[in-house]
């Protein structure tokens, strides 16, 4: 298992279209699984919904677990 | 004739006949069905047809928005994918023995309501996003189309709103604007229309719709966001004017935008642009100055009900120059006067103001106040291309004290360690007949020139500018006026110093010529006149 925290630096946060291209991204490692941990819970970061309702603003810490 | 007001989404003017887009929308009904993989193969070849739509929909927005915006449909396509929309599809569907439409409908809303909910108000225009896929996963299920055709004619499309999708697939040709009764600015719909150039007034209410009809006649202000359906007479050619002034805007935009301030045979000359406010820098931009020839400071003191601060003024002057990205930023000091209303400098009232204690006779006599905006000045110079200019210039020894207070303003900062650029360039004003008359004594001392020539037509015609009784003895163009000119440019060019023209004469396009045959190295002009001038230098020969 790899891991890595980063921190979320565009000014409107994870909007539409940096979430979905994060679950692109994830989605082409069909083997792997990605969560992404952020203010307390935990998302699938192949999943662009849940990426986007999870609402990360600038400035925000995330985990990204790839397992 | 009655109007509505909304939210302008692209300022540009339209008027044409309207047509009420009615959404062919398949009603869903709560169906019972008893083969549950039959139902979950039907909502697997509407996704398939869904996805396909989207990629033709994807192309067009390509074409129409480019990449950056165009993705809202790659994600569009990849929401219809999403595992838990999915999830919640085909576990209704099991659970309840429902149709497919029902579940997808169901799902809509719940992901819909899910975003609607956030405290985000671009997380809240995402739910549009969610409704308009499901509502094409429902139409491919009942095989019905989208949008029926519009007629021939060009239209302008009213709706109770639009989708994103559906905004993309607007034929340009055929639509001249589009109103809608509800949506949001952070809409895609909205961000689409910015970017196909289509006049949008977006959230105009729910009666707009119950009263327009197809075949009424509308006006629509994009800037505004207003909407005037029938409208009279008055609003009709006011409207009809500013779509044709903007419409000639565009044209020279189109054609000058980029291109040299270059006669027919090769001479060229600098236009910059005059500006009030750091809220004005777009304009300067959009318009293609070569640069901000006079920046008034004023605004700084007349928005504030004190003295402004040098870090306000720091900052101020900061984001000019570096939104200028290099581009020459030439700051005034302060040019106010007991005809300007700045209660705190508690200016005595006076019979003649324009005659009187202002501009720079303030900055000489309260250095204190001069030495807060040098500094501001000197701090800001590294931040871009900095000239300062001093306004209301008439004598050599004024111009002695100015340099001596910019010099020790200059001392004082590099004693703190502040940086400051050594590239600065010190101009002054011609404004008064004196500095014209002893441009040659005032040269050497300065880096350029720039004549004000509202002021200096005042003042050489011994004429008030806001009298309009004496308007007749008033000649822009006399000869006395520009004689000065010309005296000054000779006597700044023999000294090495270059000069411009900030006046309302820089964008008389009678004179361009004349200023250029003068040999002006400069002329500066509202943003709006950019483009005008342009074309007027590179219509000139010279050589003629």
């Amino acid at each position: 298992m790899v891991s890595k925290t980063v921190q979320v630096v565009n000014a409107e946060g994870m909007h539409m279209r940096p979430a979905g291209i994060i679950a692109k991204a994830a989605k082409a490692h069909p083997d792997s699984e990605v969560i992404m941990k952020v203010n307390g819970a935990e998302i699938k970061a192949k999943a662009v919904m849940q990426i986007m309702a999870a609402g990360i603003k600038k400035g925000t810490d995330v985990e990204v677990f790839f397992l | 004739m009655t109007i509505f007001e909304g939210k302008g989404v692209y300022g540009a003017i339209a008027l044409g006949k309207i047509s009420v887009f009615k959404r062919k929308e398949a009603s869903v009904k709560r169906t019972h069905v008893d083969d549950i993989e039959a139902e979950k193969k039907r909502v697997e070849t509407a996704k398939s047809k869904a996805t396909e739509q989207l990629q033709e929909i994807y192309s067009k927005a390509l074409k129409e928005v480019g990449e950056a915006n165009a993705q809202i449909f790659e994600i569009h396509m990849m929401m219809l994918e999403d595992d838990d929309y999915n999830d919640s599809i085909m576990s209704i569907i099991e659970t309840q023995s429902v149709n497919a439409e029902y579940a997808i409908a169901v799902t809509a809303d719940n992901f819909a309501e899910m975003f609607a909910s956030m405290d985000d108000a671009y997380m809240q225009a995402r739910s549009a996003d969610v409704k308009d896929i499901s509502n094409r996963m429902i139409s491919c299920l009942s095989g019905t189309e989208g949008m029926s055709d519009i007629s021939q004619e060009k239209v302008i499309i009213c709706a109770d709103d639009l989708a994103p999708s559906e905004t993309v697939l607007l034929d340009k040709e055929k639509v001249l604007a589009f109103v809608t009764a509800f949506g949001s600015s952070n809409s895609h719909t909205a961000i689409l229309a910015r970017n196909m150039n289509i006049p949008a007034v977006i959230g105009v209410g729910e009666e707009f719709l119950q009263t327009a009809k197809s075949g009424d006649f509308m006006a629509v202000d994009g800037y505004t966001g207003e909407i005037f359906v029938n409208p009279d007479e008055e609003t009709r050619s006011r409207l009809e004017k500013r779509q044709t002034e903007d419409e000639e805007k565009k044209r020279l935009l189109q054609e000058l935008k980029g291109k040299e301030n270059i006669t027919l045979d090769g001479k060229k000359i600098n236009i910059y642009a005059n500006i009030g406010g750091v809220d004005n820098i777009g304009a300067v931009l959009a318009n293609d100055a070569g640069g901000i020839g006079l920046f008034r400071s004023e605004f700084l003191y007349l928005e504030s009900s004190d003295f402004p601060t040098e870090e306000q003024q720091f900052l101020a002057y900061k984001k000019v120059l570096e939104s200028m990205a290099g581009k020459k930023v030439i700051i005034r000091t302060l040019d106010i006067g007991a005809d300007k209303q700045v209660d705190y400098f508690n200016l005595a009232k006076e019979e003649n103001p324009a005659l009187g204690y202002r501009a720079i006779r303030i900055c000489l006599t309260r250095p204190e106040i001069f030495k807060t905006q040098l500094r501001a000045l000197y701090r800001a110079s590294t931040y871009g291309n900095l000239g300062i200019m001093f306004p209301m210039i008439t004598s050599v020894s004024e111009l002695e004290q100015i340099l001596a207070i910019c010099d020790e303003v200059k001392k004082e900062l590099c004693a703190d360690g502040v940086m400051i650029s050594d590239k600065i360039e010190l101009g002054i004003m011609i404004e008064t007949p004196a500095a014209a008359i002893i441009s040659d004594r005032l040269a050497p001392m300065v880096d350029f020139f720039s004549v004000g020539t509202n002021d200096l037509t005042q003042y050489t015609l011994a004429c008030d500018r806001q009298n309009a009784a004496i308007e007749s003895f008033v000649d822009t163009h006399h000869e006395a006026i520009l004689r000065l000119i010309e005296m000054s440019a000779k006597n700044a060019h023999e000294h090495g110093a270059w000069i411009g023209i900030c006046g309302e004469l820089a964008a008389d396009t009678s004179l361009t010529e004349t200023f250029l045959r003068m040999g002006i190295d400069e002329l500066s002009v509202s943003p709006t006149f950019v483009l005008k001038v342009r074309d007027a230098v590179r219509h000139c020969d010279l050589s003629k």
